[in-house]
């Protein structure tokens, strides 16, 4: 293919706004299928969360990706190049922090790390800078010269997802970044990849961890079962589920009957309890309507005590779609 | 592209300094081998000069078992999962196996360079030209046996399994070549298959390039461990290509 026939292969592929479009894509060990027909689309530049329990096909979706794995059917477009026809082409734009630290055991962090960076293209000086400064980052520059053997798990997670940002690549995939690494690293590390997001890079954030995908992801895709059952912003997800936010009043003297019916009237809300002085409402986007609620209770000379407010949680969106509990199904 | 065959090259060369220990041994190995086997067997033998014909044989089988290592440095690595991470690098795979079969043969050729300036200092140098051509032939011989190992660990998908199989071809490859006996000594059903045998061909080449008793003809004998070798790494690209990716490491 030549460089011209390239330029145009790509920008006839290639929607400007999608960074990867997967289709169909799927994956059979054996008998067992491990991805099932997988559709999806990951824009530029989000922070896209991967969000499922071990086992749901996130790594071997992501394997697939990084031309590691060959699928089974489907395919899978990243920045128009098909990972099937164009795997060079795919792996010069993609970079992935594996879930269990891909270190060879003799080797230390240093020396795995600006081999790394020469096969990225950083020469001579620039090379050692860069390792330098992403190791200095990750808290590692001193445990450079230790053997990959001695390092703690969480030290070598740290090396594994070094190569990341060092890589700097246009699709950013992390496995479970921040599984072994103490809460301290974990916002260390959140805050290098909203960072690199930043520079211009496209995540993708493979996590089994409720709050890692809550607080990073612009968009999340749970996959279950080798299937993607739902994709969309956090708040869209948790408002997809009926009656999802639980807002808890407490008033002096409890409420007439009449006031609960008006409540019940909310088109967002589903059920309404009253228990002794306080009212428990069941409802969809309790940001906004929660104003609206304490203004109406007010105006009718309800005394308002207190106010609780309680969002889904993820755990609640997979809940949701999946019957199952994520933290049961690890 | 180049940088990334150089990278890959200087990668593999670079893990000899990891195997120092194995290194002392085999090199140990070597010179046991020669001043006691070989010095007292070649008193029982009618070969002229069998001492001289069995240290450059022996140094050629000690080529032969250390490019080979390169198969156990890949079932290794499988076994670390870090197969996964060579293959998510922006190297295109043909550029990653061909690094890998020249860096295990310089490698190897590195690694057996004290046993190698022994068979000099014990043979002597006649002809240095003639030397350097059949050690061309040598570093062929490295890339090819690197191919080698690297299609078989790659066909087999276990560490366990390339074990038993490479300690059953090295019975076999180095007893069915000249590296020990010469094929006019031979039975027709073994000088049939050490005639084909890369081992004979390198064994021949080094003991020619080393002026001592040889058989054959030295191009021949060049351009068969030259078809070897691509034989080797082109069958290596294409396993490694089809069976490492898709996991199943066992």
């Amino acid at each position: 293919m030549t460089i011209l026939q390239e330029i145009v292969f790509v920008v006839v592929n290639m929607d400007r706004d999608i960074a990867i479009k997967v289709v169909g894509l799927t994956k059979y060990y054996g008998k067992f299928l491990a991805v099932d027909h997988i559709n999806l689309e990951i824009y530029d530049r989000e922070i896209f969360g991967f969000l499922g329990p071990n086992g749901a096909g996130k790594s071997t979706t992501l394997l697939m990706l990084t031309t590691v794995l060959k699928p089974s059917e489907g395919t899978a477009y990243v920045y128009g190049y098909d990972i099937r026809k164009y795997p060079d082409k795919v792996r010069s734009l993609i970079g992935i922090a594996f879930q269990d630290p891909k270190l060879f055991w003799i080797h230390t962090p240093y020396e795995i790390l600006i081999w790394h960076a020469k096969v990225c293209g950083y020469r001579g000086s620039k090379a050692r800078e860069v390792v330098r400064d992403v190791l200095s980052m990750l808290n590692m520059w001193e445990a450079r010269n230790k053997r990959a053997m001695e390092l703690s798990g969480g030290m070598r997670k740290r090396v594994e997802i070094a190569k990341v940002f060092i890589q700097k690549p246009r699709v950013a995939i992390f496995d479970e970044p921040t599984a072994q690494i103490d809460v301290t690293g974990k916002h260390m590390i959140w805050d290098m990849i909203r960072g690199l997001r930043d520079e211009g890079s496209t995540i993708i954030l493979a996590t089994n961890e409720l709050y890692e995908a809550d607080i990073l992801s612009d968009r999340i895709g749970i996959i279950y079962k080798g299937k993607i059952v739902a994709v969309g912003t956090p708040k869209e997800l948790k408002d997809t589920i009926p009656g999802g936010d639980i807002l808890e009043i407490q008033v002096e003297g409890g409420l007439s009957n009449g006031l609960l019916s008006r409540l019940e009237g909310y088109r967002e809300v589903s059920k309404v309890e009253l228990v002794d002085s306080t009212v428990k409402l069941y409802l969809n986007r309790v940001e906004e309507l929660l104003p609206q609620i304490l203004e109406d209770l007010i105006r009718n000379g309800v005394k308002v005590k207190s106010v609780n407010m309680r969002e889904p949680t993820l755990d609640d969106v997979f809940m949701h779609y999946t019957g199952a509990r994520l933290k049961e199904e690890d | 592209m180049l940088d990334h065959l150089l990278l890959v090259i200087e990668r593999d060369v670079r893990m000899i300094i990891q195997y120092k220990l194995f290194l002392i041994i085999r090199w140990l190995w070597y010179f046991l081998q020669v001043t006691i086997f070989g010095l007292a067997i070649s008193y029982l033998v009618v070969v002229e000069n069998y001492l001289f014909y069995y240290a450059a044989g022996i140094y050629v089988a000690t080529l032969y078992s250390t490019a080979m290592f390169v198969a156990f440095d890949i079932s290794e690595e499988a076994e670390h999962g870090f197969v996964d991470y060579l293959l998510s690098l922006p190297i295109d795979r043909r550029v990653l196996i061909v690094g890998r079969a020249i860096g295990g043969g310089i490698r190897s050729f590195l690694a057996t360079i004290p046993p190698l300036l022994f068979t000099l200092y014990l043979i002597g140098v006649r002809d240095i030209p003639i030397l350097i051509e059949a050690s061309i032939g040598l570093l062929l011989l490295s890339f090819g046996v690197a191919g080698l190992g690297i299609s078989i660990v790659s066909f087999l998908k276990s560490g366990d399994k390339t074990d038993i199989l490479l300690g059953a071809i090295d019975a076999f490859i180095i007893r069915l070549s000249t590296v020990f006996y010469p094929k006019a000594f031979m039975p027709p059903f073994y000088s049939a298959p050490a005639a084909v045998n890369p081992l004979t061909h390198a064994a021949e080449l080094f003991r020619w390039g080393l002026g001592i008793q040889s058989e054959g003809d030295p191009i021949f004998s060049f351009i068969v461990l030259l078809a070897f070798m691509i034989a080797m790494t082109t069958t290596g690209i294409y396993l490694y290509e089809r069976r490492m990716e898709g996991g199943g490491w066992t």
